[in-house]
């Protein structure tokens, strides 16, 4: 037969050959494929080309899969074993394993939802295509005194010059955002939609698909619209939008219509541009009544833009663009500067007081992942402590698997194995309990979570790294301390229980770290929570208890006096009064001259609401000089009331009848009749500065936008159906829309209560792992001491004494943890408050009252255990029959 | 005793049979007219390798063809402890059989 295949040379096929020493190749591995192909010449001279084709590939497939089933299987006998002694060791220590697993569970859990909200954060504004290479445009202009403007806002012009002029800019498109209208289609209206005023090079940047219309064409023509799937089906109902007409209330007075040209799919959460509606941005440009709206110079700063830079341009290079642009309009003295900031980095790393939406804070980010962290290293170490403790029940499995020839090796695998044994277990467990809490964790941080398994390819193998990571450092140290026994020793029993004397061994070095950081979350949770506390009950200066506010009532225009003169006849309305602004939120800033001429090297400008001659009562603000605001002097129109800080920056020494002019007042000077008590009319992040009110109608665009209302403690729901009957009375077909003035006050710290809250939870689970770990731990130990305690019981010890000598170590380590979290904690805390303008004082007794709270919870833990031992019947520890 | 599967006792066997010429092809073509079954190179590889490991047999290279395409073949010998391992099967199997009743299978 052999002879047969000398007769001709005939190449085997090759592919076969070399994806099977791709596969499996050791010296053996090249002869067997040659003496395959031996035989493939002999069937292929025998049979035809195809019989030998398959003869061939399928030889190889057998030969490969004979060589893999024969390791696996080699080394499976030896698996198989290692799982079956895993899971009797969980069966024989039931409470310990429970422990074990349940503990990280929970730590796996935390670090979950905790990763599941941070990817959430930093998916932002990632879907777009060319992410990478889209800027924002921010505006820098620093000035005299403490003047500083950091915010978007860019001419109109600068896109026509970059489109002229720089190619380095790929595309470039404005943005222009008015949030006061009123949109209508028929007999539906919706107040303050999210309507963004773009031109068609919006959709080069962003990668917004549509779902009908051309992206080219949709926004180029003067009073065209694209609309968001949801909003179509708002103002249309199942009807194609394409072609209808929307009328726009704009700034509640300018009316013009729109045509829907296109529909695009609804702005995915994690984007930081949101809108219902896009409307092209020449509709409200080029033409006369549009001129206070969109100017064409270099001086207004209405667009927000973005451009998306050419592959290859660096951001110094747009800015050294834009640096050239700025030169060219402001050749000499002090000018703005235009930075770029990237799109990625918008939504964590915005510090500007202007914006769309609200901004995610990269501090929390980091603060939630390093909390994450820690919550893994807390159920690792009980893990650690949990498995050493138990270790010795296995000393003996250990001995013998030495005996019958395992190397150290071989047990180190074993006991990491284990390790990621119940580590999947808990994992498991922890991907269960997060489906579970998911909804209740979105609704604490206030975005809509989910964990996809199969959207992001990072997903699962991040999950398998995650439990191979975490049983590797929960297995390492366990695993060396096992495999380290003696064989000798263990067989004849004198195995020396090393690592249990002294106090600073590896056990209790551990349980201080835990409880270290188990104290310092505890303290970082009570100092969050009173600097909340501080910001809500802090001398805001202005009442927030009680007060109903109507918004929106520049809707009413006109009406609005009428709105205030009806509701005042009720006699469970304290006070009332209309404004623009409330205290708070911030005022808008305008340049002003204090006395007959500019103040230099001051920053000349004031912080600015305009208000009625009520507001004083309402918010029961305190005047600290002069008067507010009265109705029976007639020349207050042409007065203004300042607060302390004003008098104060600008060294105002008799402040009442001076005169302030206000530039974006129409240049009118008012006259100070009052100064008031400094309140905090910004918010808590910043200091308060200088503030000037004046009396309603003095602006020449500002209509009063809220009424607030101070209401009696008694009859609230009857007030509340007759504010709504009076506001029907007035308003043109708008519904009433109100809130509670310590509500919205509480939503402005948002972030700082959502941080309050997240820490909490986490601390919360970070005691409860800790103290489960005390607890398996010292029931493990009271267990191996029955005997001890049975005879010290004997010769006279009596139950508290026992009880002393098992817990004053733990609760001595526990005490040292807690001193050394102290000054870990203050640093961080400090770090933390430095954002605020107003902080609360950290004193002692945050750090004695919580330290106390956890020395607590883990007498008890220590406790519970001891004492049960400790009162056991000697006879029974004892007796030996 | 050493201990042999069934595989690894008729590849030795088809080893000693085949002396100077054993290597995988004739091996395997041995093996299955023995046996009356087809047998991939796999199935004979692994107790091949198996043998070799357990050091029952040894295995050399000979030297490179042109129709192998310049590889040489990789021929096995059996060794002093694999001739032991086949006389004591071959005791074994002897003994089991002796005094065995005549049966026939219908």
């Amino acid at each position: 037969m052999i002879n047969k295949a000398r007769k001709k040379s005939i190449t085997p096929p090759e592919p076969g050959a070399t994806i099977f020493r791709l596969l499996y190749s050791d010296e053996f591995s090249s002869t067997l494929i040659s003496d395959i192909e031996d035989e493939y010449r002999i069937i292929y001279a025998e049979k035809n080309k195809y019989a030998s084709y398959i003869w061939y590939h399928h030889q190889l497939i057998i030969a490969l899969l004979s060589v893999f089933t024969d390791s696996f299987y080699r080394s499976a006998i030896m698996l198989k074993n290692y799982f079956k002694i895993a899971l009797r060791n969980l069966r024989r220590n039931k409470v310990y394993s429970f422990i074990n697993i349940f503990g990280l569970a929970i730590g796996i859990t935390s670090s979950l939802l905790i990763s599941i909200y941070i990817f959430d954060e930093i998916s932002y504004d990632r879907f777009h295509e060319k992410a990478d290479r889209i800027y924002r445009i921010c505006m820098d202009f620093t000035g005299d005194g403490d003047f500083r403007i950091h915010q978007l806002g860019t001419p109109r012009i600068l896109a026509t010059t970059i489109r002229e002029k720089y190619p380095d800019v790929e595309t470039i498109a404005q943005l222009y955002y008015f949030k006061w209208t009123l949109t209508k289609c028929g007999e539906k209206a919706f107040k303050n939609e999210t309507i963004l005023y773009t031109e068609p090079d919006f959709f080069k940047v962003f990668s917004f698909p549509l779902i009908k219309g051309d992206p080219e064409v949709v926004l180029s023509e003067p009073n065209s619209a694209v609309i968001t799937r949801t909003a179509a089906e708002k103002y249309f109902g199942e009807e194609d939008p394409v072609g209808k007409r929307l009328s726009i209330l704009f700034n509640m007075r300018v009316e013009f219509d729109v045509t829907i040209t296109g529909i695009v799919e609804d702005v995915p959460e994690n984007s930081h541009i949101d809108f219902n509606l896009l409307v092209s941005i020449n509709t409200i440009e080029d033409s006369e009544r549009w001129n206070a709206v969109m100017s064409n110079n270099w001086y207004s700063d209405q667009c927000v833009s973005y451009v998306t830079l050419r592959e290859g341009v660096t951001l110094d290079r747009g800015e050294e663009m834009l640096m050239e642009i700025m030169h060219s309009v402001v050749p000499e003295g002090n000018h703005p500067v235009w930075t770029l900031q990237p799109l990625k980095d918008i939504h964590l790393h915005t510090d500007l007081a202007t914006g769309y939406g609200t901004n995610g804070n990269a501090i929390y980010i980091y603060l939630f992942s390093v909390i994450a962290v820690l919550i893994i290293i807390i159920a690792c170490i009980n893990f650690v402590n949990l498995s050493t403790a138990i270790s010795y029940s296995r000393a003996r499995e250990i001995g013998i698997r030495k005996v019958a020839g395992s190397l150290r090796r071989d047990i180190i695998k074993q006991f990491l194995g284990e390790a990621v044994m119940i580590c999947s277990i808990s994992l498991i467990l922890a991907l269960l309990l997060t489906e579970f809490l998911l909804p209740f964790f979105s609704n604490l941080v206030g975005s809509q979570l989910e964990l996809l398994y199969f959207q992001q390819w990072y997903v699962i193998p991040g999950l398998i790294g995650f439990v191979l990571l975490s049983g590797f450092f929960a297995g390492i140290y366990p695993a060396f301390f096992l495999s380290a026994f003696g064989i000798t020793e263990v067989l004849k029993n004198t195995l020396s229980k090393r690592g249990k004397k002294g106090l600073f061994n590896l056990r209790n070095g551990l349980i201080t770290f835990q409880f270290l950081i188990t104290a310092f979350l505890i303290i970082g949770t009570m100092i969050v929570y009173k600097q909340l506390d501080h910001f809500q009950n802090n001398r805001l200066g202005f009442d927030k208890d009680r007060i109903l506010i109507i918004h929106q009532t520049d809707a009413l225009d006109k009406q609005v006096p009428v709105l205030k003169e009806n509701l005042r006849r009720s006699p469970d309305i304290e006070y009332l009064s209309s404004s623009t602004f409330l205290p708070g939120y911030g005022f808008w800033n305008f340049g002003v001259r204090v006395g007959p001429q500019l103040i230099e090297g001051k920053n000349n400008t004031l912080d600015m609401t305009v208000c009625d001659h009520d507001y004083l009562k309402t918010f029961n603000m305190q005047m600290a000089e002069g008067r507010f605001f009265s109705r029976d002097i007639s020349t207050d129109t042409a007065a203004i009331v300042i607060n302390e800080k004003t008098v104060e920056y600008f060294e105002l020494k008799n402040p009442i009848g001076k005169r302030i002019t206000v530039w974006g007042f129409n240049r009118k000077t008012f006259e100070i009749i009052g100064v008031i008590r400094d309140f905090h009319y910004k918010s808590m992040h910043l200091p308060i500065r200088r503030m000037g009110m004046t009396l309603s109608g003095t602006h020449p665009h500002w209509i009063d936008q809220y009424v607030s209302i101070k209401l009696k403690s008694e009859n609230i729901s009857k007030t509340l159906d007759f504010i709504n009957n009076t506001w029907d009375e007035v308003s043109p077909g708008l519904k009433l829309e109100y809130t509670f003035f310590d509500e919205d006050y509480d939503r402005l710290y948002k972030a700082e209560s959502l941080t309050g809250n997240v820490i909490a939870l986490f601390s919360c689970l970070a005691i409860l792992i800790s103290i489960i770990g005390l607890f398996g731990l010292t029931a493990y130990i009271a267990e191996q001491k029955t005997k001890e305690i049975g005879v010290r019981k004997v010769l006279g010890a009596n139950a508290i004494s026992i009880v002393n000598l098992m817990v004053k170590e733990y609760i001595f380590l526990i005490c040292i943890a807690n001193l050394i979290a102290w000054p870990a904690a203050f640093y961080a805390a400090n770090r933390w408050l430095e954002q605020f303008a107003y902080k609360t004082d950290i004193n002692i007794t945050v750090f004695i009252i919580s330290s106390f709270v956890v020395v607590l919870i883990s007498i008890i833990a220590v406790c519970f255990q001891t004492i049960r031992a400790a009162n056991t019947d000697p006879v029974n520890s004892l007796r030996n029959e | 005793m050493k201990l042999l599967s069934r595989a690894e006792e008729l590849v030795l066997l088809a080893i000693w049979r085949l002396q100077d010429n054993a290597y995988c092809v004739p091996i395997r073509e041995q093996v299955q007219d023995v046996s009356g079954k087809e047998w991939t190179f796999g199935a004979i590889y692994i107790p091949l390798h198996r043998l070799e490991k357990k050091g029952f047999v040894d295995s050399f290279m000979g030297n490179a063809t042109a129709e192998r395409g310049g590889r040489s073949k990789r021929y096995y010998k059996v060794k002093k402890r694999g001739l032991q391992a086949l006389a004591e099967i071959k005791k074994v199997e002897k003994a089991m059989w002796d005094g065995i009743p005549e049966f026939s299978i219908e």
